[in-house]
């Protein structure tokens, strides 16, 4: 048993000689529920009242409609016991729920006695404090959906090994991805053991969301990458992306496809822990703004297969119009090109495949970047473009197929580069208090 | 890997064609009377086509004139592009350069699968690619060799060039540009490197016959060959801004079995004074495709000066031709970039400012163009998209790679 003590569960006694010297630190003196229980100035304020429901047999965050800011973050576990994984869940868990409420709460930090030589902070600032760090507070719930995920290597390490005795519970569907032709990802922005999406209509809202729970056991669970991501107002239709182009008009958490339990939920033949859950594969794709805007619009449009205002197919007259994937130009040409986006992402053209999207875009400033393509341009770019957040029910019918035929013809290859990756498990929800995210494989 | 034929082409020549976009982007908002086109939508671009303005350059309106291939020419009747496969390997690099149908069933390739070396890494850093892969007939791609082993002893590192051969006794031979980051002040005198039909390295040629081996053309007789290597950093400062007029064509002849790898028994510069240049795009210009006619005459694509140059009886000249005849210049040639000799015996040239293959005949006309890559992501389309082009196994299409897209296509009827 290691020294670590889980929240609600008991306390370190480390953190029991400080917390005696701390006024009013709920959590230390009643423990997890009653930390979070009962404090006038933890009710959110009248701003961003919008709430997201957390629980449910889906976790939130997936099918929610888009809110206008997100914060991915991957951490790496350090600890191989599954005892650490569960009190760091139920802590999570437990965390999350209050924070989409909109309230101000205490973190249930909990520490790792036996790696605190480790902890360059141990002795420089003793024992953390497990307040709010407030900079969210008032603000409201501002729709605030935290998502869970688990990957591959919570399961297995890279040989295979089983990582924590769950190596036989790893779904079939949870792939490491084989390589796309273009990609240049950069490992240290791909992959983790454990993923945290935070989505809220107010940046410093969803920042404070992951901030705090990073702060819950950052022994256990290392910060492994963070990735911000906005969605503009849809309030003028389907946003646009940075290539100016309407994202989301199919298949997106915001026009889903009929048939979810087809599509998006884990399929009933695989592990019954994963039932209600997902699978997500995130891309951070890289789009080459200063190339794009040389091209006029029409000629953006042939490498979408929609028109740059209306969002319409090539060939069709309204945002949701049918693709006619089929249709000729007079010369026997396809008015949506063979090569245009959209044709080759269509469910058509992929068996049937569908993946679930949530857009945002992201914008990390600039850096020095060599362009993929002729003339190979080497200037400073815009690290700029799209988060690709695909939910769908088995990466190996859906994302691979798929990426594999853009990876290779897709004319918007020209512009994009996939910089990061990973896939991860989404377990299904917390049904109600007392349940938490995880129970469902850990139990 | 998914493969695909298309009827002509891919993304059509908006620009080109002259459709205005205004009036495109006008149409697909009729019926909508809330949407009104954004006063920031009727930009230069969409009255410049056909306008004569400034937007069109020479480039772009060379690029959309015609020359339909007359009849009984090796293009005439062409007009379907297939992709063949991924030229991506799994390393990553990129920008495949050099093509070679292979014939003969030797080591570990096989009759009908088509080489393709690499010339950038995974960062797509010009001169640093390292693989030769091998398309096979079924669409597949996989790694025939990946020469990183040779960086120490090849001048400079390694980056796969356009010049590669295979030879009867299975040897390849693949010329290295080499760069340490894709600009032209880092790059070194390269070499030619020798791979065993098995995809091993076998030798490095090095000399000072070599610099910035660029392309090459080879005529086999099993036990010798005679191979011409064009140079294309003769003379030339290692810089993207620099200019020289030093370029020139090496002919090497080799000795070799199917045990032994090919040694350098004799070197004669055929063709010099070729005009060269760093470029910040395309890394290095000068003097690129070589094809041997059957009349023992090496043309030459004289890429900064858009003309293909032959040189008389360069298999067995004891001196330099200079600069040779000028075969053709102009017309639908383009800044020339591979050379391909067709069963008919015309030339095939691939344009490097456009995405089109011209026919020439040895008696210097043009008979035709076909434009094969017409991507609209460069200006004009297709601009730095081809590069290496050779005559398919059953002589009937042109294998080209598609340097936009990584991928190796066949022009058919």
């Amino acid at each position: 048993m290691s020294g670590r003590q889980a929240p609600g569960r008991g306390m370190s006694r480390r953190s029991l000689l400080r917390g005696g010297m701390l006024a009013g630190a709920g959590a230390v003196g009643g423990g997890l529920a009653g930390g979070f229980a009962g404090d006038a100035a933890a009710s959110p304020s009248a701003a961003g009242t919008g709430q997201e429901p957390f629980y449910g047999a889906h976790q939130s965050g997936i099918i929610t409609d888009t809110q206008r800011h997100t914060v991915l973050a991957a951490f790496d576990l350090t600890s191989s016991d599954k005892a650490d994984l569960e009190s760091l869940l139920r802590a999570w868990t437990a965390l999350a729920e209050e924070l989409v409420t909109g309230s101000s709460n205490t973190v249930p930090i909990f520490t790792d006695a036996s790696s605190s030589d480790a902890n360059a902070y141990a002795d420089a600032t003793g024992t953390s404090t497990t307040d709010d760090s407030l900079e969210a507070y008032q603000l409201g719930p501002q729709r605030l959906t935290l998502t869970v995920g688990f990957g591959r290597s919570l399961f297995v390490g890279p040989d295979g090994q089983d990582r924590m005795g769950l190596a036989a519970r790893l779904p079939a569907a949870l792939v490491a991805l084989p390589r796309f032709a273009g990609e240049q990802l950069v490992a240290a922005d791909s992959d983790g053991d454990l993923f945290l999406q935070a989505c809220a209509d107010d940046p410093q809202v969803a920042f404070h969301a992951v901030r705090s729970i990073a702060r819950i056991a950052p022994d256990v669970a290392t910060l492994r990458w963070t990735q911000l991501g906005y969605s503009p107002s849809n309030t003028a239709g389907t946003p646009r992306n940075l290539m100016g182009f309407k994202d989301g008009t199919i298949n997106s958490n915001v026009h889903p496809p009929a048939n979810l339990d087809a599509t998006l939920w884990a399929a009933p033949d695989g592990p019954a822990w994963m039932r209600g859950g997902t699978y997500l594969v995130y891309r951070r794709i890289r789009i080459t703004l200063e190339h794009w805007d040389r091209l006029d619009p029409g000629t953006q449009a042939q490498v979408v297969g929609r028109q740059k205002l209306t969002g319409a197919p090539l060939g069709g007259t309204a945002e949701f119009s049918p693709l006619d994937l089929d249709a000729r130009d007079g010369d026997g040409d396809y008015v949506i090109p063979s090569t245009a986006h959209v044709r080759l992402a269509a469910a058509a053209t992929n068996n049937g495949a569908v993946i679930v999207r949530r857009a945002f875009s992201y914008n990390n400033g600039t850096t020095p970047f060599t362009e993929r393509w002729p003339p190979w341009r080497q200037a400073l770019e815009y690290d700029a473009g799209l988060l690709f957040l695909g939910y769908q029910q088995d990466p190996r019918t859906g994302f691979v197929p798929i990426n594999s035929t853009l990876a290779e013809q897709d004319a918007m290859n020209q512009f994009t580069t996939h910089t990061a990756s990973a896939v991860f498990a989404v377990p299904p929800g917390a049904e109600a208090p007392g349940d938490w995210i995880g129970s469902s494989l850990l139990s | 890997m998914p493969t695909g034929t298309q009827r002509n082409r891919a993304i059509r020549l908006i620009s080109i064609v002259g459709i205005p976009v205004l009036a495109a982007a006008a149409a697909c908002s009729s019926g909508s009377s809330g949407s009104a086109v954004p006063q920031g939508l009727s930009g230069t671009e969409a009255a410049a086509a056909g306008s004569g303005s400034a937007q069109v350059s020479a480039a772009d309106a060379a690029a959309a004139t015609n020359l339909t291939p007359a009849a009984g020419s090796f293009l005439a009747g062409k007009g379907t592009v297939t992709v063949l496969g991924s030229t991506s390997p799994t390393n990553g690099d990129e920008n495949p350069y050099a093509l070679w149908p292979v014939t003969e069933t030797v080591g570990s390739v096989h009759n009908g699968d088509v080489l393709i070396d690499n010339f950038n890494n995974s960062s797509n850093d010009q001169g640093t690619g390292t693989t030769i892969v091998d398309v096979h007939p079924d669409g597949t791609t996989s790694v025939f060799a990946n020469l990183t082993g040779a960086k120490s002893a090849c001048p400079g590192g390694v980056g796969l060039t356009t010049a590669m051969v295979q030879l009867k006794t299975g040897w390849v031979i693949v010329g290295s540009l080499p760069s340490t980051d894709g600009v032209t002040t880092t790059a070194g005198q390269g070499c030619l490197l020798v791979v065993s039909p098995a995809g091993k390295l076998a030798e490095t040629l090095t000399g000072a016959y070599l610099d910035g081996p660029w392309d090459a053309a080879v005529k086999d007789d099993g036990g010798t060959a005679t191979l011409f290597v064009a140079n294309t950093l003769v003379g030339l400062a290692h810089s993207p801004t620099a200019t020289a007029a030093q370029g020139d064509v090496v002919r090497l002849s080799l000795k070799q079995t199917t045990t032994s790898p090919p040694k350098v028994t004799a070197e004669q510069v055929v063709a010099s004074g070729l005009a060269e240049r760093g470029d910040p795009s395309a890394f290095v210009k000068g003097p690129t495709g070589l094809a041997l006619g059957a009349n023992g005459t090496l043309y030459v694509a004289d890429n900064l000066d858009n003309a293909v140059l032959a040189i008389p009886q360069a298999l067995t000249r004891g001196d330099s031709a200079g600069q040779g005849t000028v075969l053709s210049t102009g017309g639908q040639l383009a800044n020339p970039l591979g050379l391909a000799v067709a069963p008919d015996g015309d030339l095939l040239a691939a344009n490097a400012v456009n995405g089109k293959i011209v026919e020439i005949t040895t008696a210097g006309k043009q008979v035709g163009e076909y434009y094969a890559i017409e991507n609209t992501g460069q200006d004009p389309p297709g601009d730095g998209d081809l590069f290496g082009i050779a005559i398919d196994q059953a002589g009937t299409g042109v294998l080209f790679v598609k340097d936009d897209e990584n991928t190796l296509a066949l022009l058919h009827s």
